[in-house]
């Protein structure tokens, strides 16, 4: 941060010009920072401190938070998103951004077909969430029971019945390899090919010079992956509104998709909207202090990279 | 750097699951276009085979089913709902990638307390999740009457920060100034340096971003519903689309599917004809720094 | 060149939008006559009837012009709020009244619907002989509850989907699925039985009246390679399905005990008889009907009387109605593959098939003219009912006129002539379906319609109608959860699990252990909670 406290005059001649310069520039995109970014989480926190009451907003203290910490122990359907949120973030974090890396690295690598796998790789990202959820839906909807009846089994309600949390982390790992594959593949091409060329010559594999030379170049921006993720472990909907839009079983929901339907869905109203930043304010209260640990944490003991 | 041959059981084995996931993506996508081909009740009794009959004419039929209705009252069609996406997609993209572009150039290129203030503020707000803020934004938007109104939309987008936001502060980093002292040496304002020489010089990192921008936005049918839902855009309709009202006679699986073929090719062709412009520009300028 | 791309790529996308920005606008041509502007609810019952019914209205009044508005979906809170800004003069859908009616967006028809029709269309191109008034033709409770607001008219009630056992009558022909006076199976050309109506030569001649034959019917479809049920995702039909098989356990004097929630009502395991009134009348969510209802639910999944794709995500009704009816011919073609002997739907589904039936008689002789027919629900032993009994869902679907429309004349004019039997005929006579008023169809009539649509009218007219609505406050204040959701089948267990629809989770694997009984309880304690605000007049 340090850096960048250079004196201004020193490089720009007219210091009143320069103001003017950086008035102009920023006052428009500051004042819009101001209202929908930090006005809308200072809204945020009091909106959850509010109740609704025939068409206004009035003030109820924690009430909201009272009932928020009443459903997380007690309602089923936020029991269960809360641990489906939990599954999808490890899912996130466990295989489907290991997988993407390794993608990346093989793309980078320029394997046989690199070209090739980059594109489709990008494919779902590419297309729309929405097209790729009806393929997925159509067609494994009618795949899978007929393998289950070919294997001799009673036939599932695939996205209903018990199969359906199986099927929905299947999509979302199919889906999710290619999210992350252009920052991946920027950090990876950033890395001086001195340095690889070192390992070439020695003759190393590929799995050895990933871990040993490519993995600790880009744990920095792989720790960026994981720090905003924690986010994702709150506002995730993990594609649930796209496949069964409001009406989704009660125990396929996550917390982003919970919130999600009762501020957006069909039977949503203003009045649910205290509950649901109650909801937010209280996930911050956990999702910050957890990301800065984690950051914490890789920072200090990941690997450390100079180049 | 040299292409690596495959060299390792580890190696082989990724490449071949490589193999395989691809095979996975592009499966669906021709069975989705096979089936648009086919007429309705085909698809019911033969849903994995060829049609006997290829109609390409659902696609003629398709272009005037796929529609929204709007209060039960008014229908957008097709034309109007692409149009709709294009403009909601294209302008915004603009608007917020260049606003990063500002932004990021005055916090790269004037460094002191200001732009270290909103550096600052946009890597906590990267870091530092907040959560659940939907209500409070579209009470906010309601407040200052932008729900639903395509102009509120578009000057919402007049913010910063997030990846594109550093990006550009890095490839802001990595221009030399020296141009511009030579340009301010000359009597060039500020502007005239900004908008003359340093804006071409980020015009890959400029292009590439708005483009994913405008994927982005072009993609997402969940904006239309949840900001404004009198102007729906293309993926909202074909969200929409997939729930049928009355039988009519372009109803059915295969127009869903001859739908989503629709929506995606314009990505898919904007895609493939810029490919490199896209992965090649934002990793290597992207995150230099 | 790279630079020269980008600019025609960016051109091109610009000059894309434009085009079809400005193909998205059209103009109505100016034809020197008055325009009244429709906007209509395109559900099952499709365009026709208001289509033969305009060129009718056309022709007796040359001066107007009708533009009509089909809208895939209709959403009475959304058109409430942009009604003032739309051109539509008159609309046909769901409307909650009462919320119209204390924003002052509604016209007073009341002119229209207490004039005899000769009087009010009596300036028409073509004599008009009706002497009956619309008001006189309504159904009861549906008048009681129009005028309720403050005794006038301000909307006409139309028509909803009614339910019953939909079977394929080719199919029990086929495989002898019906009953002969001796209680042996027979195609429909034996002596048939004379079924729940006790006459013979009726609709339901060879059907099975009791529960019990009911269940020997589904045991033999299983043995003789018929699938008896499918259903499409929709919630809704299921769950209107089965609450029209509980109406029709309990019977019209029981549906109205709870509709006007005034009257007694013996529940199952009591000697005596419990006074119904709106401050307990979530009691009857437990009704025996109700019990019958979820025994019927749970013995169709427990058994396996049902398709595999049934409720599957990609059972959109229209992919479910297909599936139904391809279900023949897939059967002979492939392997593993039954027909289906039963769908679940609103009465609607068969006009909204009517593409589908089209295209299978082309693809062979033997499917054109199918029939299918309806079934009444068979009673269980403990059934209150006497006589079948339909229930009908939507009952707020209603045509009406905005209040400050600019072609009111030409508006009210349309709104009476629709409702004249003339075109209440022609509407029942293109979709089937039927309105919500009394009116007869002649057998000449009768004879052009599909065989399920007169084995429909025949039921219709023989048994008795149920349907949510009446000048009771607690219902029609809460139309939307007494005929939508909340109801009829949503409830939580206690140990706080969401149940909606009884046949999705009696097959669901994952609720394997849940019993009727379960179901049952979950109701009663689910009712007793939503009647706080319910009765409390918070919702």
């Amino acid at each position: 941060m340090k850096a960048y406290f250079k004196d201004l005059k020193a490089k720009h001649a007219g210091k009143k010009n320069t103001y003017i310069f950086m008035f102009v520039m920023l006052c428009i995109p500051i004042l819009f920072f101001c209202v929908f970014n930090v006005g809308v989480k200072l809204n945020s926190v009091l909106l959850s401190l509010k109740q609704y009451d025939r068409g206004d907003y009035t003030f109820w203290g924690f009430g909201n938070f009272k009932q928020v910490f009443y459903d997380l122990s007690n309602n089923y359907e936020v029991k269960a998103a809360t641990k489906n949120s939990i599954i999808f973030y490890g899912v996130n974090m466990l295989i489907i951004l290991p997988l993407s890396v390794f993608t990346s690295y093989f793309i980078y690598k320029k394997i046989p077909g690199a070209e090739i796998f980059k594109i489709m790789c990008y494919l779902p990202q590419m297309v729309s969430a929405i097209v790729i959820t009806l393929m997925f839906k159509y067609l494994v909807d009618k795949l899978l029971p007929k393998l289950y009846v070919a294997m001799g089994q009673q036939a599932p309600n695939v996205f209903y019945d018990e199969t359906k949390l199986g099927v929905m982390i299947v999509y979302n790992i199919w889906v999710g390899i290619g999210a992350n594959i252009i920052l991946s593949l920027g950090a990876m091409s950033r890395i001086p090919d001195q340095l690889i060329e070192v390992g070439e010559l020695e003759g190393i594999s590929l799995w050895k010079e990933f871990w040993q030379i490519t993995f600790p170049l880009i744990f920095p921006t792989i720790t960026v992956f994981i720090v905003t993720g924690v986010a994702g472990l709150f506002t995730s909907q993990a594609h649930v509104y796209n496949f069964y839009g409001d009406f989704a079983p009660e125990d396929i929901g996550t917390l982003g998709y919970f919130m999600f339907v009762k501020v957006i869905g069909e039977n949503s109203t203003p009045a649910s909207y205290p509950y649901a930043s109650a909801f937010g304010v209280l996930f911050t209260l956990v999702a910050a202090p957890i990301t800065l640990i984690i950051k914490y944490v890789l920072e200090k003991y990941g690997p450390e990279a100079e180049f | 750097m040299k292409k690596k041959t495959l060299n390792s059981f580890f190696s082989i084995f990724f490449f071949v699951l490589l193999i395989l996931y691809c095979i996975s993506l592009i499966c669906p996508f021709i069975w989705t276009f096979i089936t648009s081909l086919k007429q309705r009740l085909e698809y019911i009794s033969n849903p994995f085979g060829l049609p006997k009959k290829w109609l390409f004419s659902n696609y003629v039929d398709v272009f005037d089913a796929l529609s929204v209705s709007i209060n039960g009252v008014k229908e957008i069609k097709l034309p109007q709902l692409f149009f709709n996406g294009l403009s909601y997609a294209f302008i915004s993209a603009i608007i917020h990638v260049f606003t990063n572009c500002i932004v990021a150039y005055v916090v790269s290129k004037y460094p002191g307390k200001i732009a270290n203030i909103i550096y600052t503020f946009v890597v906590v707000n990267m870091i530092l999740p907040v959560v659940g803020t939907l209500a409070a934004e579209l009470q906010i938007m309601n407040t200052l009457r932008f729900y639903d109104n395509m102009l509120g939309i578009y000057l919402m987008k007049i913010g910063f920060g997030g990846t594109n936001f550093l990006i550009f502060y890095a490839t802001f980093k990595s221009v030399s100034w020296t141009y511009a002292e030579a340009a301010f040496v000359d009597g060039a304002s500020h502007f005239k340096v900004f908008f003359a020489i340093m804006i071409p010089m980020v015009v890959p990192t400029f292009f590439a971003l708005s483009l994913m921008q405008f994927i982005t936005y072009w993609n997402d049918w969940q904006a239309s519903l949840m900001y404004f839902p009198s102007t729906p855009t293309v993926a909202y309709a074909l969200h929409t689309f997939q729930f049928p009202g009355a039988g009519g006679k372009t109803t059915g699986v295969p127009y869903i599917m001859a739908g989503c073929i629709l929506v995606s090719m314009p990505i898919i062709i904007i895609f493939l004809i810029f490919r490199n412009k896209i992965m090649g520009s934002v990793s290597i300028g992207g995150l230099k720094g | 060149m790279k630079k020269r791309l980008i600019s025609i790529v960016t051109v091109l996308i610009l000059a894309v939008s434009l085009l079809c920005g400005t193909a998205g606008c059209k103009k109505n041509k100016d034809d020197g006559k008055e325009h009244i502007y429709f906007g209509c609810y395109e559900g099952g019952w499709g365009r026709e009837w208001l289509d033969q019914s305009i060129a009718k209205f056309e022709q007796m009044y040359p001066q107007y012009k009708v533009d009509v508005h089909y809208a895939k979906s209709y959403d009475s809170t959304s058109l409430l709020e942009k009604i003032d800004m739309i051109d539509q003069d008159i609309f046909y859908g769901g409307l909650d009244l009462y919320s119209y009616l204390d924003q002052n967006k509604l016209m007073d028809i009341t002119d229209v619907v207490t004039t005899p029709l000769n009087e009010y269309l009596a300036d028409s191109k073509i004599p008009v002989t009706e002497t009956k008034t619309i008001a006189s033709k309504m159904w009861g409770d549906m008048k009681d509850y129009v005028t309720s607001y403050d005794g006038k008219f301000y909307n006409v009630p139309f028509g909803g989907g009614f339910y019953s056992l939909n079977y394929d009558v080719g199919l029990f022909d086929q495989k002898q699925f019906f009953l002969d006076k001796n209680g042996n199976w027979c195609s429909m050309s034996g002596d048939l039985s004379v079924g729940q109506d006790g006459v013979a030569g009726t609709y339901d001649d060879g059907l099975p009246v009791t529960y019990a034959e009911f269940l020997k019917l589904l045991d033999r479809m299983k043995k003789r390679n018929v699938i008896p049920f499918t259903w499409s995702s929709i919630n809704g039909y299921s769950q209107h399905f089965l609450h029209a098989c509980s109406v029709a356990q309990d019977g019209v004097d029981a549906f109205n005990t709870f509709k006007h929630m005034n009257g007694e009502y013996t529940f199952a395991g009591d000697s005596e008889p419990t006074k119904i009134t709106p401050a307990n009348a979530y009691l009857l969510r437990n009704s025996i009907g109700k019990k019958d209802a979820l025994q019927f639910a749970y013995d169709i999944c427990k058994k396996g009387y049902y398709d595999s794709q049934a409720g599957g995500a990609s059972m959109d009704y229209l992919t479910a109605q297909d599936t139904y009816l391809m279900s023949m011919e897939n059967a002979k073609t492939q392997k593993n593959v039954y027909p289906i002997a039963f769908f679940i739907d609103g009465g609607h589904w068969h006009n909204e098939a009517k593409v589908s039936m089209d295209m299978m008689a082309e693809m062979s002789d033997e499917y054109k003219n199918r029939k299918f027919g309806v079934m009444p629900f068979p009673w269980f032993e403990d059934a209150l009912a006497t006589k079948s009994t339909y229930f009908m869902s939507s009952p707020n679907s209603s045509l009406h006129i905005k209040k400050d429309a600019k072609q009111a004349e030409g508006a009210k004019k349309l709104l009476a002539y629709l409702n004249s039997d003339e075109a209440l005929i022609t509407c029942t006579k293109t979709c089937g379906n039927i309105r919500f008023m009394n009116y007869e169809m002649s057998s000449d009539d009768l004879k052009v319609m599909p065989y399920y649509y007169q084995t429909a009218w025949q039921a219709l007219k023989a048994s008795d109608i149920c349907y949510n609505l009446c000048d009771n406050p607690y219902i029609y204040k809460n139309c939307s959860y007494f005929d939508e959701m909340g109801w009829e089948w949503s409830c939580v267990t206690s140990d706080g699990k969401t149940l909606n629809n009884p046949l999705n989770q009696f097959k669901d694997k994952s609720m394997s252990s849940l019993t009727v009984s379960d179901y049952m309880v979950a109701l009663l304690n689910t009712g007793k909670e939503d009647w706080k605000k319910i009765y409390s007049g918070e919702n």
